[in-house]
């Protein structure tokens, strides 16, 4: 049995290089890991506690993760995890009502209504995909992260990934049209 | 058809540029300033192993240009370290045909060496609950006591016996229940991985036969039938034991029956 590094050289001066470290990481990554939590089906509303969250195990777990070539798979494996808990966290309140808008102040306000509708139309038909599906589909294709990188995300097969994402595809059009028809599509 | 392909992708398009609410963001930083909350917390075993997962894309990563050959080495790779995984069950011997695997993935900037990967487990819990958190031996508890939640059945009288507890077996639970999670969510070589960690660290642990059971289930869930075999009549070579009805049930549960029925009961 290895034995494990001796506990009094473990922890630095709580909090001090890593601030820094989780910071950079904050300022580089949280507005991507932002989006992605909406897409991976956080309620809009509880969005801001899953970044919360997912930063809190970034913080606790940084020191651990010295590969940093990888760091935003690592970041993205989490967000999935924390998503995945708020998924379920939701299903089990779902009397709770559905989030209110939050339109961008950014831009025009127009644009912003805009595009918050459209973003919850989009939201709506990921939902009606089954979860594995879901991520493998908002991993590639809003963030855009290769199918080697998902696999290692969600720890399945790169095969996996690539069956899943077609099938996602093929799911998520019919979706698309099945709405189109309703007439409920946005423009 | 082509009209909708372009109003999915342009609904795709507009969820990249999907600005958050700075105002929120800057929320969050500022409530992460606070020390963690001792409470409930991401619960530790569920997010991945970093290390591991670097190991995983850290190779790949490099690749990323040549997404068809990238798509055949992460295959292979996949199927290497199962393939190991494999055949390093058949053998009592640690040799270590999974480091060699990990190996094989692209000599690594910095090779991990995979032993010491979770290792570090018990002083990162510290680390992280040394500030204002908990006492560590409260979160190991917790962690623990989770483990005999969900932990295997079949070994839960022979750790009882030895009596022997402590952060060896908290890592055993930890790294099976890991096994095990991956192995209902269908990520089989993620289990195969964890069984192979586990039997490298601990190769006559408290939960070996655990693990074996878990490797027959993973193996039968690839279809490696004749694989799940073998190791079902390892194990069933050191005796019966709590775990024989699971073997019973599982896809090599037919082919096992001349070796070993329990008189009376059969599925």
């Amino acid at each position: 049995m290895p034995a494990a590094r001796p506990l009094s050289a473990a922890p630095p001066a709580p909090g001090a290089p890593n601030r820094e470290a989780v910071a950079a990481l904050y300022r580089a990554h949280a507005r991507e890991l932002w989006r992605a939590l909406g897409r991976l089906g956080v309620q809009p509303a509880a969005v801001e506690d899953a970044l919360h969250e997912l930063f809190i195990v970034v913080q606790r777990r940084l020191p651990e993760f010295e590969h940093r070539a990888a760091i935003r798979t690592w970041l993205y494996a989490i967000a999935v995890r924390i998503a995945r808990k708020f998924r379920d966290r939701a299903r089990r309140h779902s009397f709770e009502p559905p989030a209110e808008d939050w339109p961008s102040r950014d831009r025009g306000p127009d644009q912003a209504l805009l595009d918050a509708e459209a973003l919850r139309m989009l939201d709506a038909l990921l939902a009606e995909l089954d979860e594995d599906k879901r991520e493998v589909f908002v991993l590639h294709e809003v963030e855009e992260l290769s199918a080697p990188q998902i696999a290692a995300i969600l720890e399945v097969n790169v095969n996996t990934v690539y069956s899943r994402l077609r099938e996602a595809k093929r799911a998520f059009a019919r979706a698309h049209a099945r709405r189109r028809l309703l007439g409920r599509d946005v423009r | 058809m082509s009209q909708e392909q372009e109003d999915i992708q342009r609904l795709i398009r507009g969820a990249r540029r999907a600005a958050p609410d700075e105002q929120a963001l800057a929320r969050v930083w500022q409530r992460l300033q606070a020390p963690p909350p001792a409470g409930p917390d991401d619960g530790g075993a569920e997010v991945p192993d970093p290390a591991a997962l670097a190991n995983a894309t850290q190779a790949l990563a490099g690749k990323a240009a040549a997404a068809t050959s990238l798509k055949a080495i992460a295959a292979v790779v996949v199927v290497g370290a199962a393939l190991a995984g494999g055949r390093w069950l058949t053998r009592p011997g640690p040799s270590a045909p999974a480091e060699a695997a990990v190996e094989q993935r692209e000599a690594p900037r910095e090779p991990a060496p995979a032993v010491e990967v979770a290792i570090p487990e018990a002083p990162t819990t510290v680390e992280a609950s040394a500030p204002t958190g908990p006492p560590p031996a409260k979160q190991a508890g917790r962690r623990s006591a989770g483990g005999a939640a969900s932990g295997g059945t079949a070994n839960s009288s022979e750790a009882e016996t030895s009596g022997e507890t402590g952060p060896d077996l908290a890592a055993e639970r930890r790294l099976l229940e890991a096994a095990q999670a991956a192995l209902q969510r269908g990520a089989t070589a993620a289990a195969l991985a964890r069984l192979d960690e586990h039997g490298r660290r601990f190769a006559h642990g408290l939960l070996a036969d655990e693990r074996e059971v878990l490797r027959v289930l993973a193996l039968c869930a690839e279809h490696r039938a004749d694989e799940a075999e073998a190791v079902a009549q390892a194990l069933l070579r050191g005796g019966p034991g709590l775990f024989l009805p699971r073997l019973r049930g599982s896809c090599v549960g037919e082919r096992l029956v001349p070796v070993q029925r329990p008189k009376g009961k059969r599925e």
